[in-house]
């Protein structure tokens, strides 16, 4: 067993969840969803074995290359869809809405697909300023607010669908059994704020570990590259999205647009960044 | 201005410092800004961007400082409003949150009762003394230590948890403070600035970044060594490493001999931090054996490829140019002669002993033993003075959001009244943030303080 057979099989196990998901929603079957939500604890269990092992088989391979499975894109975009299904499992203990998987596990296959597409799996040994445990620090936090990040954007367009349904009645008729299965408005609202407060600390602590790792390895802890400049644009944004809630009383449809836009601001930092600037960052890529 | 108009500019003005208004729109002027300046590659020479997109672009670029964005005029002026507002609102809001924590409402009205987000009544039998002093015990084994008032014959009961959270909101506020105040304190005493070493050799002053002028040291730093370890069977590098030596007034400073300095471990001395940045060739190290032609001892020559050596009759010689491969026939050094009268001369030095030139030209036969590189490294020295302040505002910074949105300060009243022979039993709660998971917190309670009165009594 590899790690790559592991991952491979997360994949498929979230294949199936996603399409059993599906048909719940069609059908409003409400075993079809129990058994989804099974297939992407199977999944998620893989998928985190799959890091770990991949970690141990790093550290097996000659020549001192072991290091913490973050280094490249292939393994980050693993890690990204391994956190996206852990913040969906977690809120899935809470709320018991399956319909949520329907918006969650595309997000957690276009991870998993670009992984393989991208045929990086090779593990590679690290250049010289990756090697620092802070990396390991920096991107697990990074990686679990993306995580958080990624709940708050899903249940924000259940959210809009949900209202924008609801002023047109002809949608209505067709997608009533569908809209039915998501949490009421309120309960949506209420996730979208608790993703972000949950997400918005670990954030913090993300560009923290990051500036103290730049200190040490360039002697820098800010240099506006384009990295760091973007993930201090998504803290901006969720920054004024809890103000706008907490303190101006913002919510619904004002929110949810503000938890889209600080999720598409957390896609650029995390991809658009590496695609489309040049950084010290760059070799994420 | 008359003094009323004034005291009235006066509170306009604070009143539109500290709003939030004002902070929404400057947080999303920062982030709009600074995806520009992600956008417009920094830093190029003026006159690069006038190429490239125009003496009208370029102008505006000029204006706004737009090539080095986040040091610019107006940048610096939306971070220097962000604190004011920051520091306006935290001003006027703490006290208020202070005083909500520190001198509660221990006797709220029914109504005011009534209004809390999680309220109950009930009755009670027994008397109203002995039924406080139970809810009292329940209440503090439950939730937290319980404050009592009698006031009139009503007895009120008080706890609160978490209040502290309150104040994570301001922690962090301060700890931006205190980051953007470290920036400051960095900006103005710190320096930056780069040395090259080569291998053996030591220097007094650094070269810095933006004045493009030198700055003494204070000491001396000596680069004994410096390698490139790479992973083994690849061309990839593993490690850059350099052995420094820090000397005052020429001596070694003891425990700051052959210290390693490398990628991610930098060297500290007096304030400044010295980080593995660069690394290069200085020159090559020759080896020769060299044979007169006169007949006599060989003897061993080491030079560098940008020195002349002397030799016993007192010509001297230089490397002129090195050949990694000649012809199939190996390394290959050329030297150039120099000859007491003023002479040149030149000679071939090869390393297999069959192509030695033997020729009469020159008195001394080379024979290329070995070749070395010799490297110099590149290490950025920095002094930032605002750095301790930095770390400190980021603890206080994560302390503060986990304070605020991870905990929450939540409130329980009790008000009990004797009515009619019964006691009448209010009870409300209010929690800042976690609603949820309180009213299931505060249902219990509830359920307990009306089943447990019997129960706990002995
Ligand atoms: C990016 C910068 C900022 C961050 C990260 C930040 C962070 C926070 C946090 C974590 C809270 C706690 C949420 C709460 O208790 O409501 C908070 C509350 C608050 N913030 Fe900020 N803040 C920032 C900028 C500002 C600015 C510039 C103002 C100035 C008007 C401000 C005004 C407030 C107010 C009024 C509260 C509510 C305090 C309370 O509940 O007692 N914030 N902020």
């Amino acid at each position: 067993m590899t790690s790559f057979n592991l991952l491979s099989g997360a994949t498929s196990a979230y294949f199936l969840a996603f399409w059993l998901m599906v048909t719940y929603a069609a059908l409003h079957r409400e075993v079809l969803g129990r058994i989804g939500v099974g297939f992407t604890w199977l999944g998620f269990i893989s998928h985190g074995a799959g890091i770990g092992l991949r970690w141990y088989e790093s550290y097996q391979l000659p020549g001192g290359v072991g290091h913490a499975p973050f280094a490249n894109f292939y393994e980050s975009v693993v890690f990204f869809g391994w956190a996206i299904v852990l913040a969906f499992l977690l809120l899935d203990l809470r709320l018991r809405r399956r319909v949520l998987g329907v918006f969650v596990l595309p997000l957690v296959l276009v991870c998993m697909g670009w992984a393989q597409l991208s045929g990086r799996d090779a593990i590679e040994p690290l250049m010289p300023a990756l090697r620092s445990r802070w990396l390991t620090y920096h991107v697990i936090s990074c990686f679990l607010a993306y995580g958080a990040f990624a709940m708050s954007f899903c249940v924000s367009a259940m959210y809009l669908l949900k209202q924008t349904a609801h002023g047109d009645a002809r949608g209505v008729g067709r997608w009533r059994g569908f809209l039915n299965l998501f949490p009421d408005s309120d309960t949506l609202d209420d996730i979208n704020y608790r993703a972000v407060a949950v997400g918005f600390p670990i954030w913090t602590v993300g560009i923290v570990t990051g500036a103290a790792w730049a200190n040490y390895a360039w002697g820098r802890y800010w240099s506006w590259d384009p990295k760091e400049t973007w993930s201090l644009i998504v803290w901006f944004v969720y920054a004024a999205f809890l103000h706008a809630r907490l303190t101006r009383g913002w919510t619904g449809r004002a929110t949810a647009w503000l938890a889209i836009g600080g999720f598409a601001a957390t896609l650029f930092c995390y991809l658009g960044v590496n695609l489309l600037l040049t950084g010290l960052h760059s070799y994420g890529g | 201005m008359n003094p009323g108009r004034f005291s009235l500019v006066r509170a306009t003005l604070w009143n539109s410092l500290r709003s939030l208004k004002l902070t929404l729109v400057t947080l999303f002027l920062l982030a709009g800004g600074s995806v520009f300046g992600t956008l417009l590659p920094q830093n190029l020479p003026l006159s690069e961007y006038q190429h490239r997109l125009g003496p009208v672009v370029a102008r505006i670029i000029q204006f706004f400082q737009l090539h080095d964005m986040y040091h610019s005029w107006w940048f610096f002026g939306l971070l220097g409003l962000f604190a004011a507002n920051l520091a306006a609102c935290s001003l006027h809001r703490l006290p208020g949150v202070w005083a909500q924590i520190t001198t509660p409402d221990l006797t709220p009205s029914a109504t005011r009762l009534q209004s809390r987000p999680q309220y109950c009544s009930w009755q009670e039998p027994g008397a109203v003394d002995g039924v406080a002093q139970n809810f009292t015990h329940l209440i503090r084994r439950r939730f937290a230590d319980v404050r009592r008032t009698e006031k009139d014959g009503v007895i009120w009961l008080f706890a609160q948890r978490q209040a502290w959270s309150r104040f994570g909101a301001y922690v962090t506020h301060m700890a931006i403070l205190i980051i953007l105040l470290g920036g400051v304190v960095g900006g103005i005493w710190g320096f930056r600035g780069y040395v090259t070493i080569a291998e053996g050799q030591s220097v007094d002053h650094l070269i810095l970044q933006t004045a493009q002028s030198t700055r003494p040291l204070g000491f001396s730093v000596r680069c004994d060594q410096f390698s490139v370890d790479y992973y083994p069977g690849s061309d990839r590098p593993r490690e850059f490493r350099s052995l420094l030596t820090v000397l005052e007034n020429g001596r070694e400073v003891p425990g700051q001999v052959r210290v390693p300095v490398r990628v991610n471990h930098p060297l500290h001395y007096r304030g400044m931090t010295f980080y593995q940045s660069d690394y290069g060739v200085d020159a090559y190290v020759f080896r020769f054996l060299v044979t007169p032609q006169s007949g006599g001892q060989p003897f061993d020559l080491v030079m560098s490829s940008d020195k002349t050596a002397s030799l016993p009759d007192g010509a001297s010689v230089a490397v002129a140019g090195y050949v990694p491969d000649f012809d199939g026939q190996g390394p290959v050094a050329g030297l150039e002669i120099f000859y007491p009268g003023g002479e040149r001369g030149r000679a071939m030095a090869f390393h297999d002993p069959e192509l030695i030139s033997k020729d009469g030209a020159s008195p001394y036969a080379f024979r290329l033993m070995s070749i070395e590189q010799r490297f110099y490294t590149g290490l950025q020295v920095n002094s930032d003075p605002g750095v301790p302040l930095v770390w400190f505002g980021c603890l206080l910074l994560v302390a503060g959001t986990l304070a605020a949105f991870y905990f929450s300060h939540q409130r329980l009243w009790v008000q009990l009244q004797e009515e009619n022979g019964a006691i009448h039993v209010l009870l409300a709660g209010h929690a800042h943030r976690q609603r949820e998971a309180f009213a299931q917190r505060f249902e219990n309670l509830s359920r307990d303080l009306q089943q447990g009165v019997s129960k706990e009594q002995p």
